[in-house]
């Protein structure tokens, strides 16, 4: 290669980035021939672009959420130009339920992620929850919600807001038959030294171990889980709560 | 560049889908030039329009008349209700002319990052006519996209609290269509709701 070339072709790589993974979470109709998509990429974390449909020739129907893309854009804004985007496979097939929890994600991440900022393993293990739902019916909600838990519970981890859940707040080992509640930004306090605000969230220290552990076989850890997790995440939301919890209604979320 | 009442009409004009400004003023300037009586026609029927249509009280669809006149029709069946995304997936199947039960219009579909749930798409107003309804089958007929099938899921667990029987369209290859032209996800599909011969 010239460096006359080179130095072209680095140029344009400066505005163009090269092609990578890119889930859709969002995308809707601008105008006739423009579709704006929510994207959620490894390298680049959210990022919002614009695709126009007649240069593509794809109908706004062909961008689904669950599918992986291989993108490419311009732009230095945070309102990026689509200049190459196609489907790596079919979508996740997600089915019945698995699809509200689908949506739940998307609306989840598409909150929270700060726009552009790198998400390499939170991408691969978003991709990976979906290949979990996809590997069930959708007919029960209680295969699924482990799933849904441990996405949560990772996605605190990666923005930085990780529950500890081995020690107590003084940094004392829990111990599995006392009290503990869960209270945001302090951890779990010892029941006793807290006036309890939220008596949901009191449980004993092997719920809380388990909980630490991923483990949510038993039905009572894993609604201790549900608990944990919403109150940890209302915490970020602000007041306003998923949209998508209002599809579980018959299932009982 | 224009007088104001022109401007005016070009930017009216400009809200219609797919009217860019260059056919916005191709359609001002026909209809004041050379076709004045279209104009007027134009104007009076979208006011009347604009003034009295509003939704069907039974299947949300759009019509002037409290009750539509396909759920006012005795001839159809009334056991068999139809659930559609938009007024225009109405019209398509009505021109297909095979389906002779009633309908439903969703006027959309769940999109909860749209701020779309169940209560902006006439649950409550569907849940009344699965509950109060002389309905034995419900055939869902959403578009296959992801929130089409979250929307056919929702309205089916709906539908079978009051046992009944739901079904919904097919999906997958087109009549006189070649498999070898079908995206993978149609091909996929077609495949997943294969029937036994
Ligand atoms: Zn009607």
């Amino acid at each position: 290669m010239t460096s006359a070339l080179y130095e072209a072709w680095a140029m344009t790589s400066d505005k163009w980035q090269k092609t990578e993974l890119a889930y859709i979470l969002h995308s809707r109709k601008y105008n006739d021939s423009d579709v704006i998509l929510e994207l959620f990429s490894a390298t680049y974390g959210r990022v919002t672009a614009v695709v126009n449909t007649s240069k593509q020739s794809f109908r706004y129907e062909a961008y689904q959420p669950f599918c992986p893309y291989s993108i490419a854009w311009s732009g230095r804004s945070n309102f990026k130009k689509i200049r190459y985007i196609d489907a790596l496979s079919q979508s996740i097939p997600l089915q019945a339920q698995a699809i509200f929890c689908g949506m739940y994600l998307n609306e989840l991440l598409l909150r929270l992620l700060y726009e552009q900022e790198p998400q390499d393993a939170l991408v691969f293990y978003y991709q990976q929850t979906l290949l979990d739902f996809a590997s069930l019916d959708g007919l029960s909600l209680g295969e699924l919600e482990p799933i849904l838990r441990r996405f949560e519970l990772y996605l605190l981890d990666e923005l930085g807001y990780g529950l500890y859940l081995s020690d107590d707040e003084d940094g004392n080992v829990l111990d599995g038959n006392s009290s503990y509640q869960y209270v945001n930004q302090r951890g779990l306090v010892p029941l006793g030294s807290y006036l309890p605000d939220d008596k949901q969230l009191i449980f004993s220290g092997d719920v809380f171990k388990q909980i630490a552990a991923r483990d949510f076989s038993d039905a009572k850890i894993k609604f201790a889980a549900k608990l944990l997790c919403r109150k940890a995440l209302a915490a970020l939301l602000g007041g306003k709560p998923i949209k998508a919890r209002e599809l579980f209604k018959y299932s009982g979320f | 560049m224009f007088s104001p009442l022109i401007d005016r009409l070009i930017q009216a004009l400009k809200r219609l889908p797919g009217v860019g400004p260059k056919s916005a003023q191709r359609m001002a300037f026909h209809l004041l030039e050379n076709d004045r009586e279209s104009a007027n026609i134009i104007a009076e029927a979208l006011a009347a329009a604009a003034a009295s249509v509003n939704r069907c009280e039974l299947c949300r669809n759009l019509t002037e008349q409290n009750i539509c006149s396909i759920c006012d029709d005795h001839r159809r069946d009334k056991s068999v209700l139809c659930i559609v995304e938009n007024p225009a997936d109405v019209v398509a199947l009505e021109q297909a002319g095979s389906y002779s039960g009633l309908y439903f219009v969703l006027l959309g579909r769940l999109s909860p990052i749209d701020g779309i749930g169940p209560k902006e798409i006439g649950v409550d107003l569907l849940g009344h006519r699965f509950q109060h309804g002389e309905l034995l089958e419900v055939i869902i007929a959403t578009n296959p996209t992801a929130e089409g099938e979250a929307t056919s899921h929702y309205v089916s667990q709906l539908a079978k609290r009051y046992e009944i029987k739901v079904s919904r369209i097919a999906h997958g290859v087109p009549l006189g269509g070649e498999l070898e032209y079908l995206d993978g996800t149609t091909l996929a599909h077609a495949l997943g709701t294969r029937r036994e011969l």
